[in-house]
């Protein structure tokens, strides 16, 4: 057991390598030069050059690299042209906002999609069923944008309920801070939970028709205790598998709900990073969300492998 | 897929019974695969008629009558640039076609190549994989934005980034079934026979490997076109003045309460379309592989 | 149609009552109230809060309430004391000493001596963008501790402008938060009514009143200078880039003030009585740059774009109508207002322009006009002005990256033909120099008419003849099509009804409001 997790997590390691080296290639392909973008279109080349030199822009890719990595793996991932502080705080500075939206819309999409999946299963082809199955096609059907921008359509008109912007994080004040997360985590939320829906149904339906489900009815268990005790329990293994993806998926899908809703997540900070050529944060920001995204991953595999017996004796 | 193809030797009898048309008779009575279709080949027709459904150019810029609501002269109203939206929406869902084939094959395509080498080698399998899973710890939508960032502004690109994103899922289910049906005992037979691993690779794992695939191609063609909008939508997809839809979308933002007709019915095309894929995607795989979990 | 009538007639309407508005609400309702924090959203995000660092209106609408200058401009573009009280120029014109107010104060304590003014300019010429203005300055020197002399090469009509300007400020900091730091790095201390506390970069800056400060004068005269007063205890800028999202906050309550305010959203706006908006026009005009060393040489091809835009239609696309058509390149309401070459302005003359085509020889190559999506009305604008070359036979393709990204490309003149841009409020008209000649333009103009020109404008310091000869500046630029320039752009600001003491003019000003409990 010892050996599969150990194995598991060093397995990790080369895809972090591959992460971190994928991040600053991306970054460094992209054409426009942060030096030119903050002196401005009037500075002379030899102003341009001497700020490159400063930024440590001039030399070669591979040395850059090293460098990057080298101080990375001490936690320090440079400091932000443009911000002016180093990107590890300012990264830490909106990565709760942005956990706090993903948590949100991964805890909306189970707390809606499970049971609707489950009820669908258990009244199978009854208009339940085809309630919940048209409402998940629609939900993973529609952007998420769009369905943000009509949330704001119809809440504006009562402004005064479901603010638009103002954040502040839950653990500093809940209810202000939660009011401003709904918006963005339904929108953001809506097509996970029409997925975990759909995982649901059919991974009940699948484990409802199996022989012993139909046994343990047959030997006149009540139909709550074998639906939830038995079948319930094996069919949320796939589903708790996927959420480590979901996770991912959701702290990407994060960004364009972020730019709706101008939410101050770290979604909204890359993109502009982007913009301004920031490259010490652009590179901090995707291994950062990589890393997150692998973490969870694992973390997720482990804590699977320990309930299923299969793996335990690998 | 029917059993034929696992069983060497079991010819059909008569081409009624040969497995394309099984296939397709299947198709024909599986309600969600025929729904998801019909949409599929409206917007198709959409796309392709654009020109005819619309007297309208989808560039042409009449200023005096910007922001129209719709009415019989513009069945879907003007844009703040005074162009005509049905007309652009016919011809975004050209864009959003172009791009999800376009996508849908090369994935198709690295995730058999990759999928394969994967599946069948064990020493290729852990790097392939390693790059896979870095290139799936990306959120998404970020690589796609950088990735445009780096190749410019332009619907080649959109391809690109876009099949790099969504390659991965591909090369693992192609990689998945690979190693299943490695382990069937008649690949085994089969090998020991030393027949060339080329062979072995198209005539007997390829096949297996087709339904799971064929799932993924239609779903990966849903989340291009959802992906072509978002990209769009903040300014990192296909360049103006091309029509589509995430762009169409983005232009009418500000003006969602003067005009939300700017905004209602490119979403309505998104939608519609993508949910033609899905439908199409669900019915496929009740057909081809109903133990396939979501 | 309808809808678009409405919201321009709105609009028409409301300036009528704005003007009524404001004269009301600046006859100041009670007297100044202290205290409070005012939340102020903002369209861009500050790259920086160095003042000597670059020209984006964030850097000194923050800025101007931190630092202040040797001299500032008035309501009415004329240039008045600040941090020195007066000046006398020698009589060749080309000595001018300032002599500092007494007692000024830095955030730090320290009071401000002529060293520090010496290690800022010193500063500034090493740094800064605007660096250029200052080339005519010989020397600087110290001569006394609130005396500074500074000497110039030649007579330099545009002199005291420069000092004034706040476009790239040339704030006056102390000594030792200027010296040996690169770009970028200053310190943060100033003089002005407000002082630096924090910046968390996306989120907010905030400045708290800084209670030694000392007014310049006792009266209010508008613009940049006079008395500034902070009531507020603090102010915050929240930089907000969604215009959506400006306008929702103002109406929660959520901002006291937003700059920038989309066209569309004004009547809704209006009508709401806890809010009063401000019309501030014009607040800028969108040009379009030709790169003079590509095809665009040929001076036919240049007049064809001339004679083919229409501008009233990409006013009415790229602000939303809520523009002035002038071919002026400064405000009717400045003083330097002039209209001369106006002829060939929005001659919208698609016939003229295929004529002009033809003699030039234009055989549909293609030309690239680079844009970008930072600026949303320069977007709209380009792709409009694309549709109406493409009217006349010219082949354009549109080059859209951010802001940055244009820059970029803007620099390798390889790779474009058409560039857009905006130029905000002048203060003087030298400031649009650089643009055309041959030593400081980016686009490759020369042209030794206009250098001629544009030195007799510098060594002409009497207003009447500097005005005559920038006539001719204007003229010769029309009729040489150095750059188009597109239409006056007017942009909406919104405030809490609550505010105070409010008088729009060019920029976010929040020294003497006030907030009513």
């Amino acid at each position: 057991m010892t050996m599969y997790i150990l194995r598991r997590v060093f397995g990790v390691v080369p895809v972090l390598i591959l992460v971190a080296l994928g991040s600053f290639l991306l970054v460094h392909l992209v054409p426009g030069d942060p030096a030119m973008v903050m002196l401005g279109s009037d500075a002379t080349p030899q102003q341009i050059q001497a700020l490159r030199t400063q930024m440590g822009l001039d030399s070669s890719l591979p040395e850059q690299f090293l460098i990057w990595m080298r101080q990375a793996l001490r936690g320090d991932l440079g400091e932000s042209f443009f911000l002016g502080r180093p990107v590890t705080q300012a990264l830490l500075e909106r990565l709760p906002a942005t956990m706090q939206l993903a948590m949100l819309s991964l805890f909306f999409s189970l707390l809606i999609g499970a049971p609707a999946g489950i009820l669908a299963s258990v009244r199978q082809n009854s208009r339940w069923d085809q309630l919940v199955m048209i409402t998940a096609m629609g939900g993973i059907s529609i952007p998420s944008f769009w369905l943000g921008l009509f949330l704001i359509l119809v809440f504006s008109v009562n402004p005064g309920w479901l603010q638009n912007g103002g954040y502040v994080p839950i653990w500093e004040e809940f209810g202000p801070g939660l009011r401003v997360l709904i918006l963005p985590a339904i929108s953001l939320g809506f097509m996970q939970a029409a997925l975990i829906a759909r995982m649901t149904r059919s991974s009940m339906l699948e484990v409802l028709r199996q022989d012993y489900v139909r046994t343990a009815k047959a030997k006149g268990l009540g139909w709550w205790s074998v639906t939830l005790r038995h079948a319930l329990k094996n069919a949320m293994i796939p589903v708790i598998t996927t959420i480590g993806t979901a996770f991912g998926v959701l702290l990407g899908g994060a960004v364009i709900v972020e730019i709706v809703f101008t939410y101050p997540g770290l979604g909204r900070l890359v993109v502009l990073a982007v913009q301004r050529r920031d490259y010490p944060l652009v590179q901090g920001a995707l291994l950062l969300t990589s890393v997150i995204y692998v973490a969870v991953n694992l973390a997720v595999d482990l804590l699977y492998s320990v309930f299923d017996p299969r793996i335990k004796y690998e | 897929m029917s059993e034929s193809a696992l069983v060497p030797g079991r010819r059909p009898r008569h081409w009624g019974e040969s497995p394309p048309w099984n296939f397709l008779r299947r198709l024909w009575g599986n309600h969600l695969a025929v729904t998801g279709f019909s949409l599929v080949f409206l917007v198709f027709l959409a796309a392709i008629l654009a020109g005819v459904l619309s007297s309208y150019d989808p560039l042409t810029m009449v200023v005096s009558d910007r922001m129209k609501s719709p009415s019989m002269t513009h069945l879907m109203g003007t844009d703040n640039f005074g162009r005509d939206i049905f007309s652009r929406v016919l011809h975004g869902a050209r864009l959003s076609l172009e791009v999800g084939a376009a996508v849908m094959l090369l994935t198709v395509g690295a995730g058999i190549l990759f999928g394969l080498v994967s599946g069948y080698s064990p020493r290729l399998d852990g790097p392939v994989m390693r790059v896979m899973d870095a290139m799936m710890a990306f959120p998404a939508i970020l690589f796609g934005i950088a990735i445009m960032a780096v190749l410019g502004p332009k619907t080649v690109n959109v391809v690109i980034a876009l099949s790099v994103v969504y390659a991965p899922r591909t090369v693992r289910i192609v990689r998945a079934s690979v190693l299943a049906t490695k382990q069937l005992d008649y690949v085994e037979a089969v090998r020991a026979q030393a027949a060339g691993h080329l062979r072995i690779l198209f005539r007997h794992i390829l096949p297996n490997c087709l339904s799971p695939l064929v799932v993924q191609a239609t779903f990966n063609f849903a989340y291009a076109v959802l992906a072509e909008a978002s990209l769009s939508f903040v300014g990192a997809g296909a360049p103006p003045p091309t029509p589509s839809w995430g762009n169409i979308l983005s232009e009418g933002r500000i003006y969602m309460q003067n005009a939300p007709w700017i905004t209602i019915f490119p979403g309505v095309a998104i939608a519609l379309t993508v949910m033609g894929l899905n439908l199409a995607g669900d019915g496929l795989r009740d057909i081809l592989d109903p133990r396939m979990k979501t | 149609m309808a809808r678009q009538r409405l919201v321009v007639g709105t609009v028409a309407a409301l300036l009528a009552g704005v003007g009524l508005l404001a004269a009301a609400g600046t006859a100041a309702s009670g007297a100044p109230v202290t205290g409070g924090t005012l939340r102020v959203a903002l369209t861009a995000s500050a790259p920086s809060l160095d003042p000597h660092s670059g020209t984006h209106l964030a850097i000194r609408e923050i800025g101007m309430h931190i630092f202040e200058n040797l001299l500032a401009f008035d309501s009415k573009f004329q240039v008045v004391p600040q941090l020195a009280e007066r000046w006398e120029t020698s009589a060749d014109g080309r000595v001018y000493t300032f002599y500092l107010r007494k007692g000024v104060k830095f955030h730090n304590g320290r009071e401000m001596t002529a060293e520090d003014v010496k290690a800022s300019v010193d500063r500034f010429r090493t740094i800064a963008p605007r660096r250029n203005e200052l080339d005519d300055m010989e020397k600087i020197e110290v001569t006394g501790p609130a005396t500074v002399r500074m000497t110039l090469k030649r007579v330099n009509a545009a002199f005291l402008a420069a000092i004034a300007n706040p476009i790239c400020q040339l704030a006056i900091l102390p000594k030792e938060a200027v010296e040996g730091k690169p770009i970028n790095k200053a310190d943060i201390v100033g003089t002005g009514p407000y002082r630096f506390v924090e910046w968390i970069p996306d989120r907010w800056v905030r400045i708290v009143r800084f209670p030694d400060y000392k007014p310049e004068g006792k009266v209010d005269i508008g613009g940049l200078g006079g008395a500034r007063h902070a009531y507020a205890d603090e102010i915050r800028f929240i930089p907000v880039p969604e215009p959506g999202a400006r306008v929702a906050g103002l109406q929660t309550g959520e901002y006291d003030f937003a700059d920038f305010l989309p066209t569309p959203a004004m009547p809704q706006l209006t009508g709401d009585r806890s809010l009063r908006v401000a019309r501030l026009g014009p607040q800028n005009y969108p040009t379009v740059y030709f790169n003079h060393t590509g095809k665009f040489k040929n001076l036919k091809l240049r007049q064809a774009v001339q004679a083919a835009l229409n501008m009233d239609e990409i006013m009415q696309v790229a602000n939303d109508g809520d523009g002035r058509v002038d071919p002026g390149f400064y405000f009717k309401e400045q003083v330097w207002y002039t209209t001369a070459g106006g002829k060939l302005y929005n001659q919208k003359n698609p016939e003229k322009a295929k004529q002009l085509l033809k003699e030039a020889g234009y055989n549909g190559e293609p030309v690239v006009f680079v844009t970008n999506t930072s600026y949303d009305y320069m977007y709209k604008a380009a792709q409009v002005i694309q549709e109406q070359l493409k009217k006349v036979g010219m082949n354009v393709t549109l080059g859209v990256y951010d802001w940055p990204g244009s820059l970029a490309v803007r620099k390798d003149m390889t790779k474009w033909d058409m560039f857009t841009s905006s130029h905000s409020t002048r203060f003087d008209p030298s400031a649009n120099d650089f643009y055309f000649r041959e030593k400081t333009t980016f686009f490759g103009y020369k042209n030794p008419k206009m250098e001629a020109l544009l030195d007799k404008a510098s060594a002409t310091v009497k207003f009447e003849e500097r005005y005559k000869v920038y006539e001719e500046v204007q003229k010769l630029a029309y009729e040489d099509v150095a750059l188009l320039k597109l239409y006056d752009h007017y942009t909406w600001q919104g405030y809490s009804a609550k505010l105070q003491g409010y008088t729009p003019w060019v920029m976010v000003r929040l020294w003497n409001v006030w907030r009513d409990r």
